[in-house]
């Protein structure tokens, strides 16, 4: 199950104008997009799930 | 058929885990002769032989993890992956595994077996695997997810890896939406949310770009049967140049018969796997169709969640 748990993956992709679309995103992965684009809001809710929980409407 | 009602095979009013592991073992006796899709072959899975999802009787995972990904109300979500699908979208995310129904590590069901028996068959046990899930939601995971591939062509491990589950954990469906009537009745009961795809809203899109006829028909089915038997969340995948043949009518027949469901309309289009075989898949979704896409939601009044 170690061995599992290590392999953890995400798989995104990058396009030329600098957008990232990504699937399987795990929170560890969450937190790295979140940091690259602060202004990412639906990432920054996916860095911080517990914050979701309690507010999962859409944004406005 | 699909469409024929099938003969009672069980009773209800059992815990889930207990109804879970008796349908674990009904699922595997019924791959003797195999309708879990809508494909209907009818190939004995339990002698080695493969109908069009080219499945055995055992399944296989590409992937369990912890993931942020899916609608915001179920994350995060303790995801399991099973490999192969019924269906064969040239665009799949995640082709390699679904298209290959032995990608992966073998799910191991305990019908029995020592420990002698799993470790000659090199597998993880799906009492293993729902360790894995436990601590998961004991690490701040909200949900458990059972995904593909598609999972419905290995119910009997799905089932199995549920019966070992808490029978409160919040469990997820995550499915084509392309079962049988056989495969939902043996999911009575067993998840508390489908999260299922409408991804084409023609038949022709489908047959073109999936293999897979009469798919309209057999999603919209299964599309009812869930909103009355559990909770239903829909997605769609936006594709590059299928807003009006394909999301048009999906959001057109969800507004009409299904209007209070909530619909996860994803833009995140890329083209993966063989999507270039088609000219109008080799490219991201435009900006512009991403607007009238949602625009017809809107105009519509459909649900629409993240």
């Amino acid at each position: 199950m170690a061995a599992r748990t290590a392999n953890q993956h995400s798989e995104f992709l990058i396009l030329p104008g600098g957008k990232i679309l990504a699937h399987n995103i795990t929170p560890a992965m969450a937190k790295i997009l979140s940091e690259l684009d602060p202004d990412d809001e639906p990432m920054r809710r996916r860095a911080n799930p517990k914050i979701v929980s309690k507010n999962n409407e859409l944004p406005s | 058929m699909i469409c024929t009602a099938p003969e009672k095979i069980f009773a209800p009013a059992q815990s889930r885990p207990a109804l879970a592991r008796e349908r674990a073992r009904i699922a595997h006796e019924l791959l003797a002769d195999c309708h879990l899709c809508a494909h209907d072959c009818g190939v004995n899975r339990l002698a080695g032989e493969t109908g069009l999802c080219r499945a055995g009787a055992d399944a296989h995972f590409f992937s369990a993890q912890t993931e942020v990904s899916d609608e915001l109300e179920l994350m995060p979500v303790f995801s399991v992956a099973l490999s192969g699908c019924d269906m064969r979208c040239d665009f799949c995310i995640t082709g390699k595994e679904s298209w290959n129904p032995r990608s992966g590590d073998a799910l191991v069901a305990t019908r029995g077996e020592n420990a002698a028996d799993l470790l000659r068959r090199r597998g993880v046990a799906a009492t293993q695997l729902a360790e894995q899930a436990k601590s998961a939601l004991a690490n701040g995971a909200k949900t458990i997810m059972v995904l593909g591939g598609e999972p419905t062509i290995y119910l009997p491990a799905a089932l199995e890896f549920v019966s070992h589950l808490p029978a409160d954990a919040k469990l997820i469906w995550k499915t084509n939406a392309h079962g049988s009537a056989q495969a939902r009745e043996l999911l009575d009961g067993i998840f508390d949310v489908w999260l299922a795809d409408f991804k084409f809203g023609n038949d022709a899109c489908a047959e073109r770009l999936a293999k897979t006829p009469n798919y309209v028909r057999v999603v919209r089915e299964n599309l009812l049967w869930a909103n009355d038997h559990s909770e239903l969340i829909v997605r769609h995948l936006l594709m590059p140049g299928h807003v009006e043949c394909c999301w048009r009518p999906v959001a057109e027949w969800l507004a009409e018969n299904l209007p209070d469901v909530k619909v996860n309309l994803r833009s995140g289009f890329w083209p993966a796997w063989h999507a270039r075989r088609h000219g109008e898949l080799a490219s991201q979704i435009s900006t512009g169709e991403n607007e009238t896409a949602f625009g017809l939601a809107r105009e519509l009044g459909i649900n629409l969640i993240q």
